[in-house]
């Protein structure tokens, strides 16, 4: 009865706010693993017992109504585990010369489930985003794993790893490097946790690889993580009849004093143009004030240059953003973001500013 | 509270140091940001024509993920790839559709990923700022014109 109550709870969680993906700024300023929290090792969606002990006792600013207290996601002895994630969002965009737009709406509704069918080595893991639109399959696969992930194997469809799996999926760094959490990918993916190191390979068809192009793409990711953050590099090697791209990613966090800080610097060659070959750059630097418990001030500045060969194309994106965690498995923020790139198109110097609300269980 | 005045002021500094930087100068290169006599000029009109609607639309809202050989689904729209990856070509999110169905808009899978009622994921661009409905209307007569090259 106490079960179906807090599942009943969660549920209307669910429906009455929208969602919380961690975000990787969150493992630095505490010093944990994206796995202390996640069932997917490699970070984001569906949280273990600890992420959803620690979301309710270490990121929020009140504690939750005592009908949802207790809830960790875990039923039938943590052999199944459910999860769901919604997110919503009023967006208004100013473009120097034309109308003020404002757009709003439900961005994502996912459920989330992970069965252990042998409990701590074989499970199979959903992710399955049920609107907006038709339901469409984001995860699905099937883990092989040695207790507590020290080494574990996955084949299916999932999210590829390189750099910092961000809650921004349209930061440059991610639309550059090709992988998002709006991008999965098929394939096989061999990961290794321990004190010090996570690394990941993966070889999967790649994203780029559908319809009329045929090919495969190996990635490849390995972190150090030491007690004043963590420095990782990451390798993606996509062979494709449109043509063969690599792309090589540095990314490093730590906290000094309140702040948090990520960096990510992402290269790409990729012969998938229509000239030819085009060499590509992207960086981000981000920066987390927690002002206090439940409230976290982020800044984030980033820099795209489309074609090295081409000069003073480059494009920016600056990002002020106020997150407010009231109770855990809640979170609004609100927004500015200051887009900069050639005089000629308006579009590239836009000027937005927005508000999520985002829930999740 | 010191640790706190420290880290609000290393957050002006950030600030300070990225209100400073700003996007290219745009010398020598056309609204696309591409080497001047590269590709069409998009500075006119937008007409119901797919070069137009390639050079105002394609080219400087959907490349920026649509392009190269990690463009999602396959989907390359770039200039030299976008009207044979769309045109008469089944669209990756449903398959029974077509992406551009010559004289159909209403049944283009790019027309309802554009305008948001797609029956498959999110609408295009991703993020936005979308199509306002004058682009959007030269789009469809396009296609309803029979999407020629």
């Amino acid at each position: 009865m106490k079960a179906l109550r807090l599942l009943l709870g969660c549920l209307l969680a669910l429906a009455l706010s929208p969602a919380v993906q961690a975000e990787p700024y969150l493992a630095i300023r505490y010093g944990l693993k994206c796995v202390a929290c996640h069932v997917n090792p490699t970070g984001g969606g569906l949280r273990n017992a600890v992420g959803n002990s620690f979301a309710q006792n270490s990121i929020a600013a009140n504690a939750l109504p005592d009908a949802l207290q207790g809830w960790n996601g875990s039923l039938l002895d943590d052999r199944l585990r459910l999860g769901g994630d919604f997110r919503t969002a009023t967006t208004r965009t100013s473009v120097s010369g034309q109308p003020t737009r404002s757009i709003g709406g439900t961005e994502q509704v996912r459920l989330y489930a992970d069965v252990q069918l042998i409990k701590d080595y074989l499970g199979v893991h959903l992710d399955q985003q049920v609107a907006p639109g038709k339901s469409e399959r984001q995860e699905a696969y099937v883990r092989l794993s040695t207790p507590g992930m020290g080494w574990y194997a996955k084949a299916g469809q999932f999210y590829l790893p390189f750099g910092w799996r961000l809650q921004d999926n349209l930061a440059f760094v991610r639309q550059l490097s090709g992988v998002s959490m709006t991008v999965p990918d098929k394939g096989f993916e061999l990961g290794h946790e321990s004190e010090q190191i996570s690394a990941q390979i993966a070889y999967s068809n790649g994203p780029g690889n559908q319809g009329s192009t045929s090919g495969h793409q190996l990635t490849s990711q390995v972190a150090w993580l030491q007690s004043w953050g963590r420095i990782g590099a990451a390798m993606a090697r996509v062979t494709s009849t449109a043509g063969n791209r690599q792309a090589y990613g540095l990314f490093a966090g730590t906290t000094t004093g309140p702040v948090t800080w990520l960096g990510e610097i992402d290269v790409v060659s990729d012969a998938g143009f229509p000239e030819g070959t085009r060499r590509q750059f992207a960086t981000l630097l981000e920066a987390n004030w927690l002002v206090r418990q439940g409230h976290n001030l982020k800044v984030t500045s980033e820099y795209f240059d489309p074609d090295r060969r081409v000069a003073h194309d480059n494009k920016v994106r600056h990002s002020l953003v106020y997150e407010y965690t009231p109770i855990a498995f809640v979170q609004l923020r609100g927004g500015y973001r200051r887009f900069g790139g050639i005089p000629q198109n308006a579009v590239d110097n836009r000027r937005q500013t927005f508000v999520e609300l985002h829930g999740l269980f | 509270m010191k640790v706190s005045r420290m880290g609000f002021g290393a957050l002006c500094a950030v600030v300070a140091l990225v209100a400073g930087c700003g996007g290219g100068s745009g010398d020598g290169l056309d609204a696309n940001g591409r080497p001047i006599g590269e590709g069409d000029d998009p500075s006119g009109p937008m007409t119901a024509s797919f070069s137009s609607i390639q050079s105002h639309v394609f080219t400087p809202m959907c490349t920026a993920c649509h392009s190269g050989s990690a463009a999602p689904r396959g989907l390359r729209l770039d200039a030299a790839n976008s009207f044979a990856l769309l045109v008469n070509t089944p669209s990756g999110g449903v398959p029974s559709l077509m992406r551009v169905k010559p004289g159909d808009a209403d049944n283009s899978y790019l027309v309802q990923k554009l305008e948001g009622h797609a029956a498959v994921g999110a609408r295009m661009p991703l993020g936005g700022p979308y199509l306002d409905a004058s682009a959007m209307a030269l789009i469809r007569q396009w296609i309803n014109n029979g999407a020629q090259k």
